[in-house]
């Protein structure tokens, strides 16, 4: 759709929006309970730049003569429109269009597009009552509550529909989730519709109780998140502007679009933190499930490694002692080749075996992750810990996570850092398993010395014994009735790989085991000086 | 001391099976079930070639070549690989190892690989022997033919050694006929060798 058809669309959209909300207003002048048109101004220059603010200030002015019959007179209407335009193309210069997006998502980015929208709902309220005051229309003993309802009609408008606006479109997502959950969407929607109508509708007039709404507003930011609670509190408006075309002038109006304001910021600081912390878990769940990939492959690559060197080993002894049989055989008859042949079949059979053997290892090896940095210690500690430590808090594990303000980036691979990570803080946690409730420490701890960043790993179990700790990272070695012995042998492997260290000493502060991770610091290779060297 | 293959792996069967192998082909051996028993057992003495696993339990084959380095041995190391040892093997090769055979081990390679390295120790040995003589023999220098015999290795004529030693051009000869004799040399050429493979330059 080319912008100027856009534009007209838009200028149209203004004009109907404003026509259909023109209701209660203050001296036949567009100071209305709600204005849908600046949240729809708002949407518009984000999306297509403030440059195109011009046709805010065509629609605003449109929407006087039309709506309105510009009761101040031209000059004044004209004035306000292009102070409105001015305003809101600011506003979407103001790199507004990540916050109306993130608003969605998350509760600090929601929290700043509330005040910003307040912010320039005011200016173009001041804008706005300014105008008409000047003009004469609007006596000044109305200047204060006309203003008021102006900036609240306006900032309603704003939050309700820019983030709805700027974000429908590309969340086909939002679209396949509310597929799945219709029945609970339809309930939700009767719900709505139902208290609406009791509220709003002629059933009882006199006694205006607003709590109700603010019950399935809660539960559709829960189930819904921001989308589904704007949605609520658009249909709720809607509801509440229809009914209001028929009632008495003078109906005290500011009671509802507070009602109005608090509900739909409400259902967007609980919808954004809603969807964060959803989205905060299924990330956790997403880096669980490749953590646990990885770590999977990772078992199978050490055992076919093991395997390779086990079996080798008498592969290497057969081969060995069959190339002897075959010197010191000595045939009797120079004619009987027999055994001599026959040897070298069997020869040639152990070599078949280790072949086989190669490849399964060659498997595993060529396609492990080769990459060695930048990777964020500090972050994958904090990741690691924040996937374990709902179980922690379960198992009744103290466990403390230690991070510096500031460490530099290592040579390693983050998911291969988490995963010894994960690794030890699992066997850290199983090994205080055996304490008393109180008893059970943990400690992650991330530091800077010299040339490497030192991540280690303490609890306060019972440590490493003596007579063990020769094969502590030998594979096949445990000490868990359903383990593998395969951890720590992985996990020092994928730290040399990245040219690192594992090491085990006892742990000074926690009293059993620490486990200490040496990564180097991550330097940028000049990888051009060795190609120089070749040509 | 006679050339051997001192053989160093964890495996029983290993050791036992290439030993015999070893010894079928005519190879002096003895075996080690640990890095840290053969250097327990290491005389400076011990001639021929070392053989060692590249993964033990304990000190690895890698790490027992760089004990050797830092102790000043230079008895030549073979590495038994595991294929897939590629960065470990590199690694090896870079800190001087001698060659590396995989295994399982394929006889002639083993014999091939075993023979030259014994050779090399062999030909090290011998250069070694030779310096060891000549170092014996300028021992036996004054310090002041010393002086002389280093301002000789510098080409320099019997004049400038005189004027820079503050003696006489005479005696500077007298000295250079004791230190044929002391050397063990028939003429100045050879002792021009024996200085310049032996001397330390002038500090």
């Amino acid at each position: 759709m080319s912008r100027w058809l856009i534009s007209a669309l838009y200028v149209c959209v203004y004009v109907g929006l404003d026509w259909i909300t023109y209701v209660q207003p203050v001296l036949q002048l567009g100071i209305t309970p709600w204005s849908p048109q600046a949240g729809v101004t708002v949407a518009y220059l984000v999306w297509l730049g403030p440059r195109w603010a011009p046709f805010t200030a065509l629609a605003a002015f449109l929407a006087e003569i039309i709506v309105r019959d510009a009761p101040a007179g031209w000059a004044p209407h004209a004035l306000a429109s292009l102070w409105i335009a001015g305003t809101y193309a600011a506003l979407a210069a103001a790199g507004t269009q990540a916050l109306a997006r993130n608003a969605l998502v998350a509760l600090g980015p929601a929290v700043r597009f509330v005040l910003v929208a307040v912010l320039a709902a005011l200016v173009a309220a001041i804008g706005y009552v300014g105008s008409v005051l000047l003009a004469g229309t609007l006596p000044w003993s109305a200047a204060m509550s006309g203003l008021a309802r102006y900036w609240i009609g306006d900032i309603n408008g704003i939050l309700m529909l820019a983030p709805l606006l700027l974000a429908l479109p590309g969340r086909s997502d939002a679209w396949r989730a509310l597929g799945a959950g219709w029945t609970v969407a339809l309930a939700q929607a009767a719900v709505v519709a139902l208290a609406v109508w009791l509220l709003f509708g002629d059933a009882f007039d006199q006694e205006r109780m607003f709590y109700p709404l603010f019950v399935p507003m809660i539960w559709i930011a829960v189930r819904w998140g921001v989308v589904g609670a704007l949605l609520s509190a658009l249909a709720m408006q809607v509801g509440m502007v229809l009914s209001l075309r028929d009632t008495p002038f003078d109906a005290p109006l500011l009671d509802l679009q507070m009602l109005s304001l608090t509900l739909t910021i409400t259902g967007l600081m609980l919808g954004a933190a809603v969807t964060e912390r959803a989205r905060a878990r299924s990330e956790a769940q997403e880096r669980d499930r490749q953590l646990a990939i990885a770590m999977r492959f990772a078992v199978a690559g050490e055992m076919a490694s093991s395997l390779t060197h086990e079996l080798n080993q008498p592969i290497t002894a057969l081969v060995s002692y069959l190339q002897a049989s075959q010197i010191m055989y000595q045939p009797a008859a120079a004619s009987d080749q027999r055994l001599s042949q026959t040897l070298g079949k069997a020869t040639h059979e152990a070599i078949r075996a280790a072949e086989v053997l190669r490849r399964l290892r060659d498997f595993y090896q060529g396609t492990g992750p080769q990459v060695s940095g930048p990777a964020d210690a500090a972050a994958c500690c904090a990741s690691v810990y924040e996937l374990l430590e709902p179980r922690m808090r379960r198992q009744g594990i103290r466990a403390q996570l230690v991070l510096p303000a500031h460490l530099p980036p290592v040579a390693g691979d983050r998911t291969q850092i988490e995963m010894v990570l994960h690794n030890l803080v699992s066997n850290a946690m199983d090994a205080v398993a055996g304490n008393a409730r109180g008893g059970r420490e943990l400690l992650l701890e991330a530091r800077l010395q010299g040339d490497t960043v030192h991540v280690t790993v303490q609890d306060s179990g019972p440590g490493v014994a003596e007579e063990a700790m020769p094969q502590l990272f030998e594979p096949f070695n445990t000490t868990k009735s359903d383990g593998m012995g395969l951890g720590l042998a992985i996990s020092r492997n994928l730290m040399r790989a990245q040219g690192g260290e594992l090491t085990y000493k006892r742990s000074a502060q926690l009293g059993g085991a620490c486990f200490e991770l040496c990564f180097p610091v991550f330097k940028q290779e000049p990888s051009h000086a060795a190609h120089g060297v070749l040509r | 001391m006679q050339p051997t293959v001192y053989f160093v792996d964890d495996d029983a069967a290993v050791r036992d099976a290439i030993s015999l192998l070893l010894s079928l082909k005519g190879f002096l051996s003895q075996v080690f079930a640990s890095a840290e028993t053969f250097l327990e057992t290491y005389r400076p003495e011990w001639r021929g070639v070392l053989l060692t696993d590249l993964r033990m339990p304990g000190m690895s084959g890698l790490d027992l070549q760089r004990e050797l380095i830092q102790r000043g041995v230079t008895l030549p190391v073979v590495l038994l690989t595991a294929h897939g040892d590629v960065g470990t093997t590199r690694e090896a090769m870079k800190s001087g190892a001698f060659d590396f055979i995989e295994k399982p081990v394929d006889d002639a390679v083993l014999v091939d690989v075993l023979r030259s390295a014994i050779n090399h120790d062999a030909e090290a040995h011998r250069v070694e022997i030779v310096k060891q003589a000549h170092r014996e023999r300028i021992d036996r220098l004054t310090p002041r033919e010393r002086d002389v015999a280093r301002l000789f290795a510098q080409g320099k004529q019997n004049r400038h050694i005189a004027a820079e030693l503050g003696i006489s051009p005479r005696t500077v000869e007298v000295y250079k006929s004791r230190m044929m004799e002391k050397l063990d040399c028939r003429n100045l050429a050879e002792v021009l060798r024996v200085i310049q493979e032996t001397l330390p330059p002038a500090s």
